[in-house]
């Protein structure tokens, strides 16, 4: 399962681990967005954003900890993420 | 109660559901069963309601749209990124407006995610037939206005 | 270890760091722009790409099966919702009358009067600068 001949002792699963700390931190970075405004429309596209960027990172999670489970919530977590902002937007 | 659409619809929410669960012991698929024969029941008359003489001929050159609008999609996220990433940030937003000879909802809808996806461009608003374009800068506002995309969508679901 | 396993991580590695980038660059991009619309370019589209490449890589690593094929449903349907969410809140933004950010002579003017009007700029219906969506506000619903 590691990429031995290439990255030494690095294993896909650190590759993994590495994109779900960076999408975290790109999270965070979105965050700023969030919480700062200005009104409220910056807000519902910056928790949409952190939405989607939580799908890629609960299926980044199924892979690192090999749990077939989690796909299942990412799918979930898409349309439960896409209503949200549905029904934000309109009312 | 159409007993064809009943089945074709049975037969895809089941498919679909085996390829969710991916289980194959004698729950899951029996729980399949039951499942499916609700959903059908309840939405047999939604899923073919648009289908017509032509929907095949719409499908694949739909698949034959997407590559395009791949490359499209592509080219915008390069255009984003360059503009995020330099210092001076050159933007220059504006608002265009252009009239759709689009009639169909489905190629409309179409149209409105096309241009959200290609560069520099997202649709705001659609009424009636007149588009609401919010665009970047003033380069990919032309672009649209030319039109090419549009006679794209037209082509694909032969409204031209 | 066989040779076509280094290949598919390398495919995989390529394709995260292509998707990690524009990202990374979508999230720069939400930050800085200037103002509500143009945070909408960012987000509707890098965030699309990125995620898509991502998950591509992921089924490149995965290979063919049932798992594949949920992440393919998933990518398709973030196709198809992303835009979607994108153009309902500009339409909403747009409906409530927040206005365009418009090019200025000076950056300094727009950086006193934007950053202060906190949630002031979403509800100044009445003198937008083009009047065209008030006008069509009006008989549209």
């Amino acid at each position: 399962m590691t990429g031995a001949l290439l990255f030494g002792t690095i294993g896909m699963v650190d590759v993994f681990l590495a994109m779900a700390i960076l999408i975290v931190m790109a999270s965070f970075v979105s965050l700023y967005r969030g919480i700062e405004g200005p009104g409220i429309f910056n807000r519902i596209i910056a928790v949409n954003v952190i939405g989607t960027k939580t799908i890629v990172l609960l299926v980044l999670i199924g892979f690192i900890y090999e749990r077939p489970d989690f796909f299942d919530i990412a799918l979930v977590y898409a349309i439960l993420n896409f209503i949200m902002t549905i029904a934000a937007t309109r009312y | 109660m159409n007993i064809k659409h009943f089945i074709a619809t049975y037969i895809i929410v089941f498919a679909f559901w085996i390829l969710l669960s991916a289980h194959f012991d004698r729950f899951h698929v029996g729980a399949g069963i039951v499942c499916s024969s609700i959903v059908a029941y309840a939405s047999h008359d939604l899923l073919f309601a648009g289908v017509g003489n032509h929907t095949l001929t719409k499908i694949v050159r739909f698949i034959a749209y997407l590559p395009w609008l791949i490359y499209q999609i592509v080219l915008a996220n390069i255009d984003v990124a360059k503009r995020a990433l330099s210092p001076s940030m050159p933007i220059d937003p504006q608002v265009v407006t252009f009239k759709t000879i689009l009639r169909s909802d489905v190629a409309r809808t179409a149209l409105a995610n096309s241009i959200t996806l290609t560069p520099g461009t997202v649709t705001i608003d659609i009424v009636d037939d007149v588009f609401y374009v919010h665009a970047i800068a003033k380069e990919p506002a032309d672009d649209l206005l030319e039109g090419a995309m549009e006679r794209r969508i037209a082509h694909v679901f032969m409204e031209e | 270890m066989s040779d076509t396993t280094t290949i598919t991580n390398v495919i995989t590695v390529v394709f995260l760091l292509t998707g990690a980038f524009f990202m990374l660059a979508g999230t720069i991009g939400f930050v800085r722009f200037p103002d509500f619309y143009s945070r909408m370019h960012a987000t509707g589209k890098c965030d699309t790409l990125g995620e898509g490449l991502m998950l591509v890589a992921l089924i490149v690593y995965g290979g063919a099966t049932f798992v594949s094929v949920k992440i393919l449903f998933l990518i398709m349907f973030i196709l198809l919702a992303n835009p979607t969410s994108t153009h309902a809140i500009a339409k909403a933004a747009y409906d409530v009358g927040l206005e365009p950010w418009r090019k200025l002579d000076d950056r300094v003017e727009w950086m006193n009067t934007g950053d202060t009007s906190d949630t002031g700029n979403i509800s100044n219906t009445g003198n937008s600068g083009e009047g065209r969506a008030d006008q069509d506000r009006g008989e549209g619903r």
